[in-house]
Protein backbone atom coordinates (compact mmCIF):
# COMPACT_ATOMS: atom_id res chain seq x y z
CA UNK A 1 0.00 0.00 0.00
CA UNK A 2 1.21 3.49 -0.81
CA UNK A 3 1.21 5.13 2.62
CA UNK A 4 1.88 8.61 1.21
CA UNK A 5 -1.33 8.57 -0.76
CA UNK A 6 -3.66 6.77 1.65
CA UNK A 7 -2.43 8.49 4.83
CA UNK A 8 -5.30 10.47 6.31
CA UNK A 9 -7.28 10.22 3.09
CA UNK A 10 -10.99 10.29 3.70
CA UNK A 11 -13.26 8.34 1.47
CA UNK A 12 -17.06 8.49 1.20
CA UNK A 13 -19.07 5.49 0.05
CA UNK A 14 -22.59 6.27 -1.18
CA UNK A 15 -24.50 3.03 -1.67
CA UNK A 16 -28.06 2.07 -0.72
CA UNK A 17 -26.99 -1.58 -0.41
CA UNK A 18 -25.89 -1.72 3.23
CA UNK A 19 -24.14 -5.03 2.83
CA UNK A 20 -22.02 -4.04 -0.16
CA UNK A 21 -21.23 -0.70 1.47
CA UNK A 22 -20.19 -2.47 4.66
CA UNK A 23 -17.91 -4.85 2.77
CA UNK A 24 -16.29 -2.00 0.86
CA UNK A 25 -15.90 0.01 4.07
CA UNK A 26 -14.23 -2.88 5.90
CA UNK A 27 -11.84 -3.62 3.06
CA UNK A 28 -10.79 -0.02 2.60
CA UNK A 29 -10.43 0.60 6.34
CA UNK A 30 -8.16 -2.42 6.46
CA UNK A 31 -6.08 -0.77 3.72
CA UNK A 32 -5.57 2.40 5.75
CA UNK A 33 -8.31 4.71 4.53
CA UNK A 34 -10.72 6.62 6.72
CA UNK A 35 -14.13 5.65 5.41
CA UNK A 36 -17.62 7.10 5.85
CA UNK A 37 -20.76 5.44 4.49
CA UNK A 38 -24.04 6.99 3.42
CA UNK A 39 -26.91 4.75 2.31
CA UNK A 40 -28.55 7.72 0.60
CA UNK A 41 -26.92 10.58 -1.30
CA UNK A 42 -29.51 13.14 -0.22
CA UNK A 43 -27.84 14.36 3.04
CA UNK A 44 -24.56 14.84 1.18
CA UNK A 45 -26.23 16.73 -1.66
CA UNK A 46 -28.03 18.99 0.83
CA UNK A 47 -24.71 19.96 2.39
CA UNK A 48 -23.16 20.47 -1.02
CA UNK A 49 -25.99 22.80 -2.09
CA UNK A 50 -25.52 24.80 1.10
CA UNK A 51 -21.83 25.20 0.16
CA UNK A 52 -20.71 23.44 3.32
CA UNK A 53 -17.09 22.24 3.15
CA UNK A 54 -16.60 18.76 1.71
CA UNK A 55 -14.40 16.74 4.03
CA UNK A 56 -13.77 13.86 1.65
CA UNK A 57 -10.89 13.30 -0.73
CA UNK A 58 -12.77 10.91 -2.99
CA UNK A 59 -16.23 9.39 -3.39
CA UNK A 60 -17.26 5.87 -4.37
CA UNK A 61 -20.73 6.32 -5.81
CA UNK A 62 -23.16 3.50 -6.51
CA UNK A 63 -24.99 3.91 -9.82
CA UNK A 64 -28.35 2.36 -9.04
CA UNK A 65 -30.05 3.73 -5.94
CA UNK A 66 -33.73 4.21 -5.06
CA UNK A 67 -34.15 7.87 -4.09
CA UNK A 68 -31.78 9.38 -6.65
CA UNK A 69 -29.59 7.62 -9.21
CA UNK A 70 -25.83 7.74 -8.93
CA UNK A 71 -25.74 9.44 -12.30
CA UNK A 72 -27.98 12.29 -11.07
CA UNK A 73 -25.89 12.58 -7.91
CA UNK A 74 -22.77 12.89 -10.05
CA UNK A 75 -24.31 15.66 -12.18
CA UNK A 76 -25.22 17.55 -8.99
CA UNK A 77 -21.73 17.10 -7.52
CA UNK A 78 -20.13 18.42 -10.69
CA UNK A 79 -22.16 21.64 -10.41
CA UNK A 80 -20.16 22.37 -7.25
CA UNK A 81 -16.87 20.46 -7.51
CA UNK A 82 -14.88 19.60 -10.61
CA UNK A 83 -13.24 16.21 -11.12
CA UNK A 84 -9.90 17.42 -9.78
CA UNK A 85 -11.36 18.94 -6.62
CA UNK A 86 -13.46 15.90 -5.80
CA UNK A 87 -12.79 12.67 -7.69
CA UNK A 88 -15.80 10.38 -8.05
CA UNK A 89 -15.48 6.69 -8.87
CA UNK A 90 -18.72 5.10 -10.00
CA UNK A 91 -19.54 1.66 -8.62
CA UNK A 92 -21.58 -0.52 -10.94
CA UNK A 93 -22.58 -4.11 -11.33
CA UNK A 94 -20.83 -5.88 -14.18
CA UNK A 95 -24.05 -5.77 -16.26
CA UNK A 96 -24.31 -1.97 -16.15
CA UNK A 97 -21.52 -1.14 -18.58
CA UNK A 98 -23.85 0.78 -20.90
CA UNK A 99 -24.12 3.65 -18.44
CA UNK A 100 -20.39 3.96 -17.85
CA UNK A 101 -19.55 6.08 -20.89
CA UNK A 102 -22.38 8.43 -20.00
CA UNK A 103 -21.08 8.72 -16.44
CA UNK A 104 -17.51 9.35 -17.58
CA UNK A 105 -18.77 12.07 -19.93
CA UNK A 106 -20.69 13.63 -17.04
CA UNK A 107 -17.49 13.91 -15.01
CA UNK A 108 -16.92 10.58 -13.29
CA UNK A 109 -13.20 10.00 -12.83
CA UNK A 110 -13.34 6.23 -13.15
CA UNK A 111 -15.50 3.21 -12.37
CA UNK A 112 -15.25 -0.12 -10.59
CA UNK A 113 -17.55 -3.12 -10.62
CA UNK A 114 -19.23 -5.08 -7.85
CA UNK A 115 -18.35 -7.35 -6.17
CA UNK A 116 -15.40 -5.13 -5.46
CA UNK A 117 -11.99 -6.48 -6.38
CA UNK A 118 -9.87 -4.90 -3.67
CA UNK A 119 -6.66 -4.69 -5.70
CA UNK A 120 -8.43 -3.04 -8.63
CA UNK A 121 -10.36 -0.68 -6.36
CA UNK A 122 -7.25 0.35 -4.43
CA UNK A 123 -5.28 0.94 -7.61
CA UNK A 124 -8.00 3.15 -9.05
CA UNK A 125 -8.55 5.08 -5.82
CA UNK A 126 -4.81 5.58 -5.43
CA UNK A 127 -4.46 6.83 -9.02
CA UNK A 128 -7.19 9.43 -8.55
CA UNK A 129 -5.73 10.60 -5.25
CA UNK A 130 -2.25 10.87 -6.75
CA UNK A 131 -3.57 12.97 -9.64
CA UNK A 132 -5.47 15.18 -7.19
CA UNK A 133 -2.37 15.65 -5.01
CA UNK A 134 -0.16 16.44 -8.00
CA UNK A 135 -2.59 19.04 -9.35
CA UNK A 136 -2.91 20.57 -5.89
CA UNK A 137 0.89 20.75 -5.53
CA UNK A 138 1.24 22.24 -8.99
CA UNK A 139 -1.35 24.94 -8.21
CA UNK A 140 0.37 25.80 -4.93
CA UNK A 141 3.71 26.00 -6.72
CA UNK A 142 2.17 28.28 -9.37
CA UNK A 143 0.74 30.53 -6.65
CA UNK A 144 4.14 30.84 -4.91
CA UNK A 145 5.79 31.56 -8.26
CA UNK A 146 3.22 34.28 -9.02
CA UNK A 147 3.80 35.94 -5.64
CA UNK A 148 7.59 35.85 -6.18
CA UNK A 149 7.17 37.39 -9.61
CA UNK A 150 4.95 40.16 -8.20
CA UNK A 151 7.49 40.92 -5.46
CA UNK A 152 10.28 41.14 -8.04
CA UNK A 153 8.11 43.40 -10.19
CA UNK A 154 7.37 45.77 -7.32
CA UNK A 155 11.01 45.87 -6.29
CA UNK A 156 12.14 46.62 -9.80
CA UNK A 157 9.46 49.15 -10.74
CA UNK A 158 9.59 51.12 -7.49
CA UNK A 159 13.20 50.72 -6.33
CA UNK A 160 14.75 52.18 -9.49
CA UNK A 161 12.89 55.51 -9.55
CA UNK A 162 13.12 55.66 -5.74
CA UNK A 163 16.92 55.36 -5.94
CA UNK A 164 16.98 58.15 -8.55
CA UNK A 165 14.84 60.42 -6.34
CA UNK A 166 16.88 59.74 -3.18
CA UNK A 167 20.20 60.19 -5.01
CA UNK A 168 19.24 63.53 -6.55
CA UNK A 169 17.63 64.89 -3.37
CA UNK A 170 20.68 63.86 -1.28
CA UNK A 171 22.94 65.93 -3.52
CA UNK A 172 20.50 68.84 -3.34
CA UNK A 173 20.76 68.85 0.46
CA UNK A 174 24.29 70.23 0.13
CA UNK A 175 23.94 72.05 -3.15
CA UNK A 176 20.44 72.95 -4.36
CA UNK A 177 20.06 72.21 -8.07
CA UNK A 178 16.80 72.78 -9.98
CA UNK A 179 17.69 70.14 -12.58
CA UNK A 180 18.26 67.48 -9.90
CA UNK A 181 15.06 68.45 -8.05
CA UNK A 182 13.20 68.12 -11.34
CA UNK A 183 14.75 64.64 -11.89
CA UNK A 184 13.71 63.62 -8.35
CA UNK A 185 10.16 64.87 -8.91
CA UNK A 186 9.95 62.96 -12.22
CA UNK A 187 11.14 59.81 -10.48
CA UNK A 188 8.55 60.25 -7.69
CA UNK A 189 5.90 60.90 -10.32
CA UNK A 190 6.94 57.63 -11.99
CA UNK A 191 6.34 55.82 -8.68
CA UNK A 192 2.90 57.45 -8.35
CA UNK A 193 2.01 56.27 -11.87
CA UNK A 194 3.21 52.73 -11.13
CA UNK A 195 1.15 52.56 -7.96
CA UNK A 196 -1.91 53.72 -9.95
CA UNK A 197 -1.20 51.09 -12.62
CA UNK A 198 -0.89 48.40 -9.97
CA UNK A 199 -4.28 49.44 -8.55
CA UNK A 200 -5.88 48.90 -11.96
CA UNK A 201 -3.81 45.94 -13.00
CA UNK A 202 -5.35 43.09 -14.96
CA UNK A 203 -3.80 40.01 -16.43
CA UNK A 204 -3.99 41.45 -19.97
CA UNK A 205 -1.83 44.41 -18.96
CA UNK A 206 1.00 42.20 -17.73
CA UNK A 207 3.63 40.24 -19.56
CA UNK A 208 5.87 37.83 -17.67
CA UNK A 209 9.50 38.32 -18.63
CA UNK A 210 12.80 36.94 -17.34
CA UNK A 211 14.36 39.21 -14.73
CA UNK A 212 17.38 37.13 -13.81
CA UNK A 213 18.47 33.50 -14.27
CA UNK A 214 16.13 32.29 -11.56
CA UNK A 215 13.54 35.04 -11.31
CA UNK A 216 10.78 36.33 -13.53
CA UNK A 217 8.92 39.60 -13.27
CA UNK A 218 5.83 41.16 -14.81
CA UNK A 219 6.34 43.90 -17.33
CA UNK A 220 3.47 46.32 -16.69
CA UNK A 221 2.17 47.57 -20.04
CA UNK B 1 -22.40 -25.79 -1.87
CA UNK B 2 -24.51 -22.93 -3.18
CA UNK B 3 -21.57 -20.58 -3.20
CA UNK B 4 -18.06 -20.66 -4.63
CA UNK B 5 -15.94 -21.32 -1.60
CA UNK B 6 -12.59 -20.46 -3.16
CA UNK B 7 -13.83 -17.18 -4.65
CA UNK B 8 -15.41 -16.25 -1.32
CA UNK B 9 -12.20 -16.92 0.62
CA UNK B 10 -10.11 -15.08 -1.92
CA UNK B 11 -12.52 -12.11 -1.94
CA UNK B 12 -12.27 -11.74 1.83
CA UNK B 13 -8.61 -12.70 2.15
CA UNK B 14 -9.63 -15.79 4.12
CA UNK B 15 -11.01 -13.60 6.90
CA UNK B 16 -13.81 -15.82 8.25
CA UNK B 17 -14.45 -13.43 11.12
CA UNK B 18 -15.28 -10.69 8.65
CA UNK B 19 -17.44 -13.06 6.58
CA UNK B 20 -19.35 -14.11 9.72
CA UNK B 21 -20.07 -10.49 10.57
CA UNK B 22 -21.23 -9.80 7.03
CA UNK B 23 -23.49 -12.88 6.93
CA UNK B 24 -25.48 -11.29 9.76
CA UNK B 25 -25.81 -8.02 7.81
CA UNK B 26 -26.79 -10.07 4.74
CA UNK B 27 -29.42 -11.99 6.74
CA UNK B 28 -31.10 -8.75 7.82
CA UNK B 29 -30.74 -6.90 4.51
CA UNK B 30 -31.84 -9.61 2.09
CA UNK B 31 -35.15 -10.15 3.91
CA UNK B 32 -35.93 -6.46 3.61
CA UNK B 33 -35.04 -6.40 -0.10
CA UNK B 34 -36.89 -9.63 -0.86
CA UNK B 35 -40.05 -8.34 0.81
CA UNK B 36 -39.75 -5.06 -1.12
CA UNK B 37 -39.25 -7.04 -4.33
CA UNK B 38 -42.34 -9.17 -3.71
CA UNK B 39 -44.40 -6.04 -3.00
CA UNK B 40 -43.23 -4.34 -6.17
CA UNK B 41 -43.98 -7.51 -8.20
CA UNK B 42 -47.52 -7.53 -6.82
CA UNK B 43 -47.90 -3.86 -7.70
CA UNK B 44 -46.22 -4.43 -11.09
CA UNK B 45 -44.06 -1.39 -10.40
CA UNK B 46 -41.36 -2.14 -12.96
CA UNK B 47 -38.92 0.51 -11.82
CA UNK B 48 -39.03 -0.77 -8.23
CA UNK B 49 -38.84 -4.39 -9.42
CA UNK B 50 -35.64 -3.58 -11.29
CA UNK B 51 -34.21 -1.68 -8.35
CA UNK B 52 -34.96 -4.22 -5.61
CA UNK B 53 -33.86 -7.17 -7.74
CA UNK B 54 -30.69 -5.25 -8.54
CA UNK B 55 -29.97 -4.62 -4.86
CA UNK B 56 -30.60 -8.27 -4.04
CA UNK B 57 -28.35 -9.34 -6.90
CA UNK B 58 -25.57 -7.11 -5.59
CA UNK B 59 -25.85 -8.56 -2.08
CA UNK B 60 -25.80 -12.16 -3.31
CA UNK B 61 -22.86 -11.46 -5.62
CA UNK B 62 -20.73 -10.69 -2.56
CA UNK B 63 -21.02 -14.34 -1.57
CA UNK B 64 -20.52 -15.81 -5.05
CA UNK B 65 -23.79 -17.76 -5.11
CA UNK B 66 -24.21 -17.79 -8.87
CA UNK B 67 -27.58 -19.55 -9.21
CA UNK B 68 -29.22 -17.10 -6.83
CA UNK B 69 -27.47 -14.11 -8.38
CA UNK B 70 -28.72 -15.20 -11.81
CA UNK B 71 -32.29 -15.53 -10.50
CA UNK B 72 -32.19 -12.00 -9.10
CA UNK B 73 -30.67 -10.71 -12.32
CA UNK B 74 -33.41 -12.38 -14.39
CA UNK B 75 -36.05 -10.52 -12.38
CA UNK B 76 -34.03 -7.29 -12.65
CA UNK B 77 -34.03 -7.62 -16.46
CA UNK B 78 -37.78 -8.30 -16.41
CA UNK B 79 -38.31 -5.07 -14.49
CA UNK B 80 -36.04 -3.21 -16.85
CA UNK B 81 -37.97 -4.49 -19.86
CA UNK B 82 -41.36 -3.96 -18.14
CA UNK B 83 -42.25 -7.59 -18.84
CA UNK B 84 -42.53 -9.81 -15.80
CA UNK B 85 -44.38 -12.88 -17.05
CA UNK B 86 -42.77 -16.01 -15.62
CA UNK B 87 -41.06 -14.24 -12.72
CA UNK B 88 -42.51 -16.78 -10.26
CA UNK B 89 -39.89 -19.45 -10.93
CA UNK B 90 -37.03 -17.01 -10.36
CA UNK B 91 -38.66 -15.68 -7.22
CA UNK B 92 -39.15 -19.22 -5.95
CA UNK B 93 -35.41 -19.86 -6.31
CA UNK B 94 -34.69 -16.80 -4.19
CA UNK B 95 -37.40 -17.53 -1.67
CA UNK B 96 -36.35 -21.13 -1.11
CA UNK B 97 -32.60 -20.92 -1.45
CA UNK B 98 -31.63 -17.67 0.25
CA UNK B 99 -32.25 -19.08 3.77
CA UNK B 100 -30.31 -22.19 2.74
CA UNK B 101 -27.45 -20.03 1.50
CA UNK B 102 -27.30 -18.20 4.83
CA UNK B 103 -27.27 -21.55 6.66
CA UNK B 104 -24.50 -22.90 4.43
CA UNK B 105 -22.43 -19.76 4.88
CA UNK B 106 -22.82 -19.93 8.66
CA UNK B 107 -21.84 -23.56 8.68
CA UNK B 108 -18.84 -22.84 6.45
CA UNK B 109 -17.58 -20.15 8.80
CA UNK B 110 -18.11 -22.46 11.76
Amino acid sequence: MDKDVSALKRLLIIDDDQLSAKITEKKLCKSGYEVDVLNSALPFLDELKQNKPVNFDIILLDVMMPDISGFDVLVEIRKHKNNLELPVIMVTSKEESEGIVEALKAGANDYITKPLNLEVALARIRTQLQVKDLISLSLKSKQVSTINTMVTTLNHEINNPLAIAIGNLSICKHKPDVVRIDKALKALDRITQIVKKIENITETKMEEIEYSDSTNMYKIK
Amino acid sequence: MMFDESKLMSHFDGDKEMITELIEVFDDSYKESLTALKDSLKEEDFKKIELHAHTLKGMIANFFAEELRAAAYDIEKMGHNSEISGYESHLAVLDEKLPKLIAELRSFCG
